[in-house]
């Protein structure tokens, strides 16, 4: 406990003597009327299944349009591709983007009080941020499956190189919610994305050795490193909503 | 006083009545909390509703862990930050290097608060912030670091630079360097 000078005594007393306006009962039980609205059991009850289209709803237009530019860009570069090496290189390169797109939205999307405050005070925020992060991973995993599918023809193991990137998009999306949880900002978000992109690219233009080591991993280790990477993924996942929380609200 | 702990746990069950006398208990404090940032009576009145709906509808994540008060004011503090933010526009004055000659300012001749509220609205959100929780609500150095996410020593620093910056003006010694 701080130990109060005289003259801190006597700035409170003057801090304290300062003219604040009353507000009437009436005016503060027109507050407790619209708090009331809010209290857990008036709220209104929502199956996951609603929120996710509650979420899908609320999701920007530029989210859906980076993924549908994506995933045709993917298919257009895969299909073209002078060798199935180059296929697998590209599709590395673009597998996590869909979740970090989801999680940049994330992050600049909840800004203006309004929107922060209609979701703060209906739904549980928790529910809401890891939802929408789980509806980008599933996004993304369908990115995916896609482009496998698209690119059938191209590449030599659809099956080995969806789990490839499943697993690179859950280690990469660790990356980024450990980054998020730590400094709370988006820009090293996109700084993952960028980073990932020239490296990806670098190792298939340059380091050919070392991707085909990549890719040619088989099928159980590749299975084990999923499974590794899920849960990673999913615990950091709980404590960015956590961090989240704390952000808005402060100190639960 | 009112044993907040159970009135939560009311709140936390639906309990409308509870509601009443914790924000009964709480408006004023927290009006008057906006009003020493704003200075405008409605933007206060709209803030403190807001804070109250942030307060019931997290009410469920409060887990009785440190005192009410603090984590109501962390919330408060957070909403102001995001209506400066995000909702109007206000003028910020910029850290001034001081001395600790020149911070040597003895407050034992000042004894009128006209104008305290006026020196208040020349220093930084961030001062005036750290001076209203200490010397308007009593809390300590400590709390206000944890309330606002800072550190100690710079809780103490903003608290000093503020008050100083604060009698110099109540004393008339200078103009407040607003910026334009």
């Amino acid at each position: 406990m701080e130990k109060n000078s005289n003259e801190d005594e006597h700035i409170e007393k003057l801090f304290k003597s300062v003219d604040i306006p009353q507000i009437t009962e009436k005016q503060i039980e027109s507050v407790v009327k619209v708090a009331a609205d809010y209290l857990p059991l008036g709220r209104k009850h929502m199956s996951l299944w609603d929120m996710a289209i509650l979420e899908l709803r609320t999701t920007s237009i530029f989210f859906w349009a980076a993924c549908a530019a994506l995933m045709a860009i993917a298919v257009l570069f895969i299909s073209s591709a002078e060798s199935s090496f180059s296929a697998a290189g590209i599709f590395i390169v673009v597998a996590p983007a869909p979740l970090l797109f989801s999680l940049l939205e994330i992050m600049t999307t909840r800004t203006p009080n309004v929107i922060e405050l209609e979701k703060v005070c209906k739904y549980n925020v928790n529910q809401l941020y890891v939802l929408k992060i789980m509806i980008g991973t599933v996004l993304n995993i369908v990115v995916l499956a896609l482009i496998s599918v698209f690119s059938l023809h191209t590449l030599n193991s659809p099956l080995q190189m969806f789990l490839m990137g499943s697993t690179i998009m859950l280690t990469i999306g660790f990356l980024a919610l450990l980054i998020a949880t730590t400094l709370g900002q988006s820009l090293p978000v996109m700084g993952i994305l960028a980073g990932w992109t020239i490296a990806a690219s670098m190792l298939f233009d340059n380091g050919p050795k070392l991707a085909m080591a990549l890719l040619s991993i088989r099928f159980t280790p590749l299975l084990i490193t999923l499974l590794v990477s899920t849960m990673l993924f999913v615990l950091t996942l709980h404590s960015f909503s956590h961090k989240l929380t704390s952000l808005s609200l402060g100190g639960t | 006083m009112v044993d907040e702990i159970k009135l939560i746990d009311r709140i936390k069950h639906g309990d409308r009545r509870a509601l009443d006398t914790l924000v009964k208990a709480y408006y004023q404090n927290v009006f008057a909390y906006f009003y020493y940032h704003t200075q405008n009576r409605e933007t206060a009145m709209d803030l403190t509703q807001e804070v109250f709906v942030k307060v019931v509808a997290s009410i469920e994540t409060y887990e009785n862990r440190g005192r009410f008060r603090s984590w109501l004011f962390t919330i408060c503090a957070n909403h102001l930050r995001n209506h400066w933010k995000y909702g109007s526009t206000h003028d910020e004055y910029e850290l001034e290097e001081e001395s600790e000659e020149d911070m040597a300012v003895s407050w034992q001749n000042i004894t009128d608060s006209t104008d305290l509220l006026n020196a208040l609205s020349q220093i930084s959100t961030d001062q005036r912030d750290c001076v209203i929780l200490k010397y308007y609500y009593g809390f300590t150095s400590r709390e206000i670091a944890e309330m606002l996410h800072i550190k100690e020593p710079t809780v103490k620093a903003r608290i000093r630079y503020g008050l100083s910056k604060i009698a110099k003006l109540l004393r008339g010694d200078e103009t407040g360097g607003k910026e334009q």
